[in-house]
């Protein structure tokens, strides 16, 4: 096997409130391998946004070492984390997060120019579905196709990581479903990495790997041998 | 069809969303800058025209006055290095009558011009009628300012009364002359004054025949090379020496020239002054939108930065939004300023009298205006620019943090708690606002110092020459004599039916100097126990002027540079070989004074300094000022006029008009400059209350839907915002005060000191005005919050 997207070693995130110290992570050692859909599972307030934020170079450990795709984003300069960024991972938000005064084309626009690659954005909007929506503005569009605008979004860049942070918090349960298949079939197809964060546990069915966070610690990291298609779950 | 690149979308239709706060900041901004441009070029084109019409009729350089002499003079002039054109010319004073004018005779002065061609220096321009027509009759051209106040048409007849005779002349013209355009008799004079002194211009011939002074002349004017003038000054005035030169007069301190100098000063400051204040108005209000909209956009930043938008493009982002801004309000202000100066200049220079001939070159101020434009606002956009940029974008992800004033708060909220609920709630708010209270408090602040700023410089000027008339001129009349007399004349004109009191002067022209400060002036002795002068020092204590010594006003005081307890030399101006009068005198007080740089001194110590060296023994007077009955100013005046020594009688009312037509122009000015002020106080209140308002929309939402009443949300809204503007108040006040303070001190020249001096009622306007616009601003947030649809309301996001 290749070596892992990502491998985290020993890394702790400490934030001050004021005089108190608050343990965000404490001692995370974790490996994703390429391609993998991967599910972070946790009760809140166990460190899960925190841990992604690092992954994706928005957030820096108070100590240990995160490599991805073979460069370490923790003693990264400014600016190759700028690069880093630009170039290798992309988010999805629980609130969209997109652009409001944009329509869905020019968001996903901005994000190509940003990153300078010539992805076609109106076939992005088509596999997510929303050929037709393309010069729709956010609020024109319910939660799940904003979502679904936002993964375009994300792909605009022609990533390697996927980091999705409760990427469907805010939508109910059919439309939730038809985000994890788009992401899914993605998945499939380009051979994208995929790390999702949830508390939701019906979510993990449909990883290859499922991690458990509780109190800033990695409690159980499990195989999946045969992830169910996004389809099938149920919650 | 070309896209635009996403970044530039999301900038444009960001304003768009906030079209009233742009539309506020860019009147904010077109307001500072075309007033700038508009005055700035105003008096560049004033400058252009009056250089244009000094130079088509060879304004002097400078002219000395000397004793009657034989005009081959000028030949010797002539021969010195550096000079370009001399001209010799008889100056002489004379009467002007007209009986049946309702001034029957006042000052004249003549001024001889070239019979065969036009003359190389100081030249007229004629107006109506025509040159002389050089055929033998006697014939004047009258200088304009005196023949529209008297109403002299090209075919009158005019009589000039010299040696005892009265002598009629024809009008053959009426004319504008570059040492007139400002009719002020001599510099001892500080405003025009067309009613009592005219000039006429005569050829010389007549000149010559009317004073028998065949090949005579007793002035000297001179053009000089350029960079040649104090050389040639200097060599002009020892050769004249022998002919009792006087000192020279130069262009600058020709007193037409030099109130005309000072008026373009005054419109310069103003230019810069004001603009000032509405400048740092916009400049706080793109601070304020944009800081607002960095931290509605916090998740947006996060994400852009997530994407991989580097800080610097995150900064350069929101600073082009104060570069589009700047660039454009620059661009309409300066359009603006430049289209309507035009319409401004010819509105002065009509007071003038003057045509409008040229512009000035205006790209150099346009360049000045828009850089003023846009680095205003880019340098008031860096801080929340770099803010956005310093957002980590974890950070940035996270919904902002409440400022808090938690512990004012919670005490504030003890006190309130017999206001009430909805008091209790709109100090809790108002606190918990932190910034946005900030700003709202700023912004109200600004617009009361912006109205009283404004609303001010109207008292001041109004204040101003109403404290010059209490003061120092208070009476109707000033009459003036040709010679020396005895004070018993004051008595016999006291018993004119006319008078109801009346007070000898004697006014004695005097150098004075300290280290290197020289000033030129007369000093005015006041008698004992004056019940016309009622001099007051700088803090409104009045001065008895008794102690012997000198008591300068303060601009005389400041040009010398001495303050009160020093000493100056005191030097007779007329000083010769044979009359030299020179002794140290003691700084009294210093007067305060709006106009002029006159010196007073108790009359008995000009008969002690001056007494027996002028012969003038105590008891004597050159000018008496009277108090009249009410409505006989015109007949003390035709009586006045029949006493054999009078040589001018000066009417307070006269000069009062004579003032009030002069600030005319300053009031137009004035009252565009409150407009102005008052539409950006507007712009200002309007934008932050509705904008806090606007920031608040879901929290008062959620407390719509909490059961809070429209009734109770409008009082809360209400009631906060009359808190802000009693907070803004208590700042803007003192900020107002302290601006009028800067702009009394701006306008300060040697002649004129503008008193700091603001009417309870402008305060009172400022308040009305800013409250009445806090109230208003918020009406159409708070319409559209009672008819919000509070389910969407609630889950709406910011945008
Ligand atoms: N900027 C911060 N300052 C202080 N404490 C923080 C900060 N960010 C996170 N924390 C704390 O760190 C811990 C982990 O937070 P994190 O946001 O990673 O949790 P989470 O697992 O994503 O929770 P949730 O499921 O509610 O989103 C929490 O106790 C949180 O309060
Ligand atoms: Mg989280």
């Amino acid at each position: 096997m290749s070596s892992p997207l990502v491998v985290l070693e020993n890394v702790t995130k400490t934030y001050m409130l004021g005089e108190i110290p608050v343990e965000a992570l404490r001692g995370v050692d974790l490996e994703l391998a390429r391609g993998e859909v991967v599910v972070l599972l946790g009760p809140s307030g166990s460190g899960k946004t925190t841990l992604i934020n690092i992954i994706g170079g928005l957030d820096t450990p108070t100590t240990g070492t995160v490599t991805v795709a073979g460069q370490d984003i923790t003693t990264a300069r400014e600016d190759q984390l700028t690069r880093f960024r630009r170039n290798t991972v992309s988010f999805i938000f629980q609130s969209f997060n997109l652009v409001p005064t944009l329509t869905a084309r020019e968001n996903v626009e901005l994000v190509a120019e940003i990153s300078n690659s010539q992805s076609d954005c109106l076939d992005l909007l088509r596999r997510v579905g929303l050929g037709e929506r393309a010069d729709h503005f956010p609020h024109q569009l319910s939660g799940g196709e904003q979502q679904r605008v936002a993964i375009a979004r994300a792909l605009a860049k022609d990533p390697l990581l996927l980091l999705g942070d409760e990427p469907t918090g805010n939508l109910d349960f059919r439309t939730g479903v038809a985000v994890l298949e788009v992401l899914r079939e993605i998945n499939r197809s380009d051979g994208l990495t995929l790390l999702l964060v949830t508390h939701n546990e019906a979510i993990s069915q449909m990883a290859d790997t499922v991690v458990r966070l509780r109190s800033g610690q990695v409690v159980d990291v499990q195989e999946n041998e045969s992830p169910l298609p996004a389809s099938k779950i149920r919650w | 069809m070309p896209r635009l690149p996403g970044l530039y979308l999301k900038l444009l239709r960001d304003l768009r969303g906030n079209r009233s706060q742009v539309a506020a900041l860019l009147a904010a901004i077109v307001l500072g800058i075309g007033l700038f441009q508009n005055t700035y070029m105003a008096v560049e084109n004033l400058d252009a025209n009056y250089s244009l019409f000094y130079n088509n009729l060879h304004f002097a350089d400078f002219t000395v006055r000397i004793n009657p002499a034989r005009d081959d003079l000028i030949h010797w002039v002539q021969g010195i290095p550096g000079v370009s054109e001399v001209a010799g010319r008889i100056v002489k004073e004379v009467k002007i009558e007209q009986p049946h004018a309702d001034i029957p005779s006042v000052v004249g002065r003549i001024i001889s011009l070239p019979s065969e061609q036009r003359s190389a220096i100081n030249d007229v321009r004629v107006t109506s009628g025509r040159y002389f027509t050089g055929v033998g009759r006697r014939e004047v051209l009258v200088e304009g300012n005196f023949a529209r106040h008297h109403d002299y048409r090209p075919g009158d007849t005019i009589y000039v009364k010299t040696g005892g005779r009265r002598v009629p002349f024809r009008v053959s013209g009426i004319v504008t002359s570059p040492e007139y355009l400002y009719p002020i008799q001599s510099k001892e004079y500080l405003f025009p004054t067309p009613g009592t002194f005219g000039v006429l211009f005569m050829p010389r011939r007549q000149v010559e025949h009317l004073f028998d002074m065949s090949g005579m002349i007793n002035e000297i004017c001179v053009l000089t090379k350029p960079g040649q003038r104090p050389r040639v000054m200097a060599i002009v005035q020892s050769m004249m020496e022998r002919y009792g030169s006087h000192e020279p007069i130069t262009r600058e301190e020709q007193p037409s020239n030099k109130l005309l100098t000072l008026d373009m000063e005054g419109l310069r400051q103003t230019a810069v002054v004001f603009p000032m204040f509405f400048l740092t108005a916009a400049a706080l209000v793109v601070y304020s939108v944009l800081s607002r909209m960095v931290r509605l956009q916090r998740t947006q930043i996060g994400f852009l930065r997530a994407s991989g938008l580097s800080r610097a493009a995150v900064a350069w982002h929101y600073c082009l939004y104060a570069v589009v801004l700047g660039t454009v309000g620059g661009l309409i202000g300066t359009i603006a300023g430049q289209l309507l100066s035009g319409p401004f200049t010819a509105l002065y220079l009509g007071v003038m009298h003057l045509p409008f001939r040229v512009y000035a070159p205006g790209l150099g101020v346009a360049a000045i205006a828009m850089s003023i434009a846009v680095g205003t606002s880019l340098l008031s956009a860096l801080v929340p620019a770099l803010g956005a940029a310093r957002l980590t974008p974890a950070e940035a992800m996270r919904p902002a943090p409440q400022h808090t004033g938690m512990r004012l708060t919670a005490l504030l909220a003890r006190m309130a708690w017999r206001v009430g609920f909805a008091g209790k709630l709109a100090i809790r708010n108002l606190l918990r606002q932190g910034y946005r209270l900030l700003f709202t408090i700023i912004g109200i602040a600004l617009g009361v110092a912006l109205v009283i700023v404004s609303v001010a410089s109207l008292d001041m000027t109004e204040y101003t020459i109403e404290y010059y008339f209490r003061s120092v001129r208070h009476y109707d009349a000033a009459v003036g004599f040709t010679r020396p007399a005895s004070d018993a004349l004051v008595g016999q004109i006291r018993q004119w039916p006319e008078v109801v009191w009346s007070e000898g002067t004697l006014g004695i022209p005097v150098t004075l100097s300290h280290g290197n400060n020289v000033l030129d002036t007369v000093l005015s002795g006041i008698p004992d126990h004056s019940r016309v002068y009622q001099l007051q020092d700088q803090t409104g204590q009045v001065i008895e002027v008794r102690q012997p010594g000198i008591y300068p006003t303060r601009g005389a005081a400041r040009r010398l540079g001495v303050t009160k307890g020093q000493t100056v030399r005191l030097d007779y101006a007329l000083n010769s070989r044979d009359l030299n009068i020179t002794v140290r005198a003691p700084v009294v007080a210093v007067v305060e004074q709006a106009f002029g740089m006159g010196i007073y001194a108790p009359v008995d110590y000009l008969y002690e300094v001056f007494g027996s060296r002028l012969k003038i023994p105590p008891g004597t007077i050159n000018g008496v000022l009277v108090d009249t009955k009410p409505q006989m100013q015109g007949a003390l005046k035709r009586r006045a006029f029949d006493l054999p020594q009078t040589a001018s009688v000066e009417l307070i009312a006269d000069v009062r008009g004579q003032l009030d037509r002069q600030m005319a122009a300053a009031d137009i000015f004035t009252g565009v400059m409150v407009l102005f002020g008052m539409t950006l106080m507007l712009a200002v209140v309007y934008n932050t209350v509705s904008m806090n308002l606007l920031e608040r929309r879901r929290e008062l939402a959620a407390l719509r839907s909490l059961g809070l009443s429209v009734r109770e949300m409008i009082t809360i809204v209400t009631l906060e915002n009359l808190l802000a503007a009693a907070l803004g108040l208590m700042i803007g006040l003192p900020i107002g005060w302290f601006f009028s303070l800067l702009v009394a001190r701006a306008f300060e020249t040697d002649q004129y000191t503008i008193m700091l001096h603001i009417e309870w009622t402008t305060y009172l306007i400022a308040i009305l005005a800013v409250v009445a616009t806090a109230i208003i601003s918020q009406l159409p947030g708070l319409y559209s919050l009672s008819r919000m649809d509070l389910a969407q309301a609630v889950k709406m996001t910011d945008t």
